[in-house]
């Protein structure tokens, strides 16, 4: 095994890692702000990744307009979701909630079957460029949009949370639903935006990922598993944790496929996050856990 | 009161039993019809043993198609490799995908709601993953042809008439447990850990113990089920037991209803018959299974069998005999 070789599974896993950091993402800011683990997060990504895919294929729409195009689809798939399908049912309990989001995720999925069928749709890369070679590595200019992308939204979100006053509305919701009621937040308000925010997450990771592997009507539900397994591995509930959690189910991904079996990476994966489950729910970061 | 609603159950119950009895003389020779009747009856006892653990225990359980495909490939591989009769054979299927599903029951029934759902659903993705890859002794993603038919002292049932009175009989005894387990202490306890696990600890259930043997017999039934299912096909393949069949079974019940066996029974005819009566517009039956699903969730908690209970009491002036509540989980 030589040290380029090692380079290039570096490279792919933190690629990879940067797509299950941005739906981990997604899953935190629902899951802190209404208590919701949305189980059709993985279909933003879809939804992001094949509407860019297809206006750039069927109208010639140049890449960058068409992954907007994607995001924005994304985004209003995750108000439809929020407003229409949590929010009346946020009463109901967490069982309730769960079958909801499996329904909706499922619904998703139908209606692309419908629209985009079962074939892979592809994407041209953003920028024409040749990728560089680092260390005997290929290194896309993709992925390097893609890293510096999720970091770019990390941060954002950061301090989205924590400067603004959506953000605080946000935290306040995340803490007690009824308390920030009481103290003048508009809490539906603030659970649909976090759907969206969410979703744009999702579709942003959909869009962007989509020049690197084509996409296609069905890879939601893989999504979506993958990057709860990102966001139990960092600690469900924190921006940070979701962002490192997916880089290091990318980099364990990437290793386990080129060490082990490349048959067997994802369920080396999903093994991984059975065992998480079982042995360390709260994460590898030990951030607060919030009480059901 | 409680004596009219008990008769007229008990008349149901008992017109729907010669209603499965003579269902294959009045459709004889129509062996599309009895495929469709066999397979009712193998989504059917599949359900009966998911509504235990996810209708009345209120657990997610995604593994179904798991257990369905151990169950399946032990009994092929028993049938083919080894030559033991296949009658046989269902009875190691349902006895490994048992064993394993109680194996698994200690460590992964401590998860709870969506925690519970996604390790599930990884362990039916990383079993897939298994057969596929282990080709020399699954045959991978081809699978395995010419399964044997299942005789009994030289009485083959090799004609769909004789393989649906074999999967409906298995189906039926499935039921008459679970109806037995429902209406017993156990099924009480599982109707109170649904609402809540440390009220229903608190009264003196053994939470564990109950999630375990339930989740134990759904496996055992599913795998069962899967053995029938590939031995009647005479051909297994990974495509039969992924996620896709986990949440297929999930739909049956909510949208038959999850915590009764009827409405198991009443899913799994609804789900059978829709992509026929859908016939041409094939495309739109995920759509069609997806809307109802949604609306079955959200509009109508207790699936069509619940509703329908609810609405004749109603009617009749009377509250249901056992409320079919689902309270807020």
């Amino acid at each position: 095994m030589s040290s380029s070789t090692v380079l290039q599974f570096l490279f792919s896993g933190l690629t990879s890692g940067a797509l299950y950091a941005f739906v981990a993402l997604g899953f935190s800011v629902t899951y802190s702000s209404s208590g919701v683990v949305n189980f059709a997060q993985g279909q933003f990504v879809m939804l992001g990744g094949i509407v860019a895919a297809s206006l750039n294929a069927t109208f010639n729409l140049p890449v960058l307009p068409a992954m907007l195009l994607g995001v924005a689809a994304a985004a209003l798939a995750g108000f439809i979701v929020g407003r229409f399908f949590i929010l009346p049912m946020l009463h109901l309990g967490e069982f309730t909630l769960i079958l909801v989001t499996l329904g909706i995720s499922i619904l998703v999925e139908a209606i692309a079957l419908i629209v985009w069928g079962t074939d892979p749709w592809a994407l041209p890369s953003l920028f024409n460029v040749d990728p560089v070679s680092i260390g005997g590595a290929a290194l896309t200019v993709d992925s390097v949009i893609i890293l510096v992308m999720t970091f770019v939204t990390l941060g954002a979100f950061t301090s989205f949370v924590n400067y603004t006053r959506w953000g605080r509305a946000m935290r306040a919701t995340s803490i007690d639903r009824v308390v920030a009621s009481s103290l003048g937040v508009n809490v539906p308000l603030t659970i649909v935006l976090a759907f969206v925010l969410s979703a744009v997450f999702g579709g942003l990771a959909g869009a962007l990922f989509t020049p690197q592997i084509s996409t296609g009507s069905q890879i939601g539900l893989l999504m979506t598993l993958k990057g709860f397994t990102a966001a139990v591995l960092g600690g469900i509930g924190s921006p940070i944790g979701a962002v490192a959690g997916g880089f290091l189910l990318g980099l364990i991904e990437a290793f386990a496929g080129g060490f082990i079996s490349s048959a067997y990476q994802s369920a080396i994966a999903l093994a991984l996050l059975i065992v998480f489950l079982m042995f360390r729910p709260e994460g590898l970061f030990m951030v607060r856990t919030r009480q059901a | 009161m409680w004596r009219t609603t008990s008769r007229i159950r008990w008349l149901l119950q008992g017109l729907g039993l010669i209603g499965i009895v003579a269902l294959p003389l009045a459709i004889s020779g129509q062996a599309n019809l009895t495929n469709l009747a066999i397979l009712v009856g193998i989504y059917y006892a599949v359900c009966i043993g998911l509504s235990l653990i996810f209708g009345v225990g209120g657990q997610l359980s995604l593994a179904q198609a798991a257990f369905y495909g151990i169950g399946a490939y032990t009994s092929a591989l028993l049938a083919t490799k080894f030559g033991i009769p296949v009658l046989i054979c269902f009875v190691a299927a349902g006895a490994v995908s048992g064993g394993i599903g109680w194996v698994l029951a200690a460590p992964i029934l401590r998860l709870r709601t969506v925690y519970l759902a996604m390790a599930t659903l990884a362990f039916g993705e990383i079993l897939v993953t298994v057969i596929r890859e282990n080709r020399e002794i699954t045959g991978g993603s081809t699978g395995i042809i010419n399964l044997p038919v299942p005789s009994l002292g030289g009485f083959a049932f090799d004609t769909p008439t004789r393989y649906y009175y074999l999967v409906w009989t298995f189906a039926l005894v499935a039921a008459w447990i679970a109806h037995n387990i429902i209406h017993s202490r156990v099924g009480l306890g599982l109707r109170a850990l649904a609402d809540s696990e440390i009220g229903a600890a608190s009264c003196g259930v053994d939470v564990a113990r109950y999630k375990t043997w339930m989740f134990t017999l759904g496996a055992i039934f599913a795998g069962v089920a899967g053995a029938l299912y590939v031995h009647y096909l005479s051909f297994i393949s990974p495509d039969s037991f992924t996620v896709d069949f986990s949440i297929l079974m999930v739909m049956i019940l909510a949208i038959g209803g999850r915590d009764s066996l009827f409405g198991a029974f009443l899913g799994a005819i609804i789900v059978t018959l829709l992509p026929i009566l859908l016939a041409g517009y094939d495309a739109y039956s995920p759509l069609v299974f997806g809307v109802l699903f949604l609306a079955a969730v959200m509009f109508m908690p207790t699936g069509i069998a619940g509703t329908a209970t609810q609405i004749l009491a109603k009617f009749r002036g009377e509250k249901a005999a056992s409320p079919p509540k689902v309270p807020a989980r």
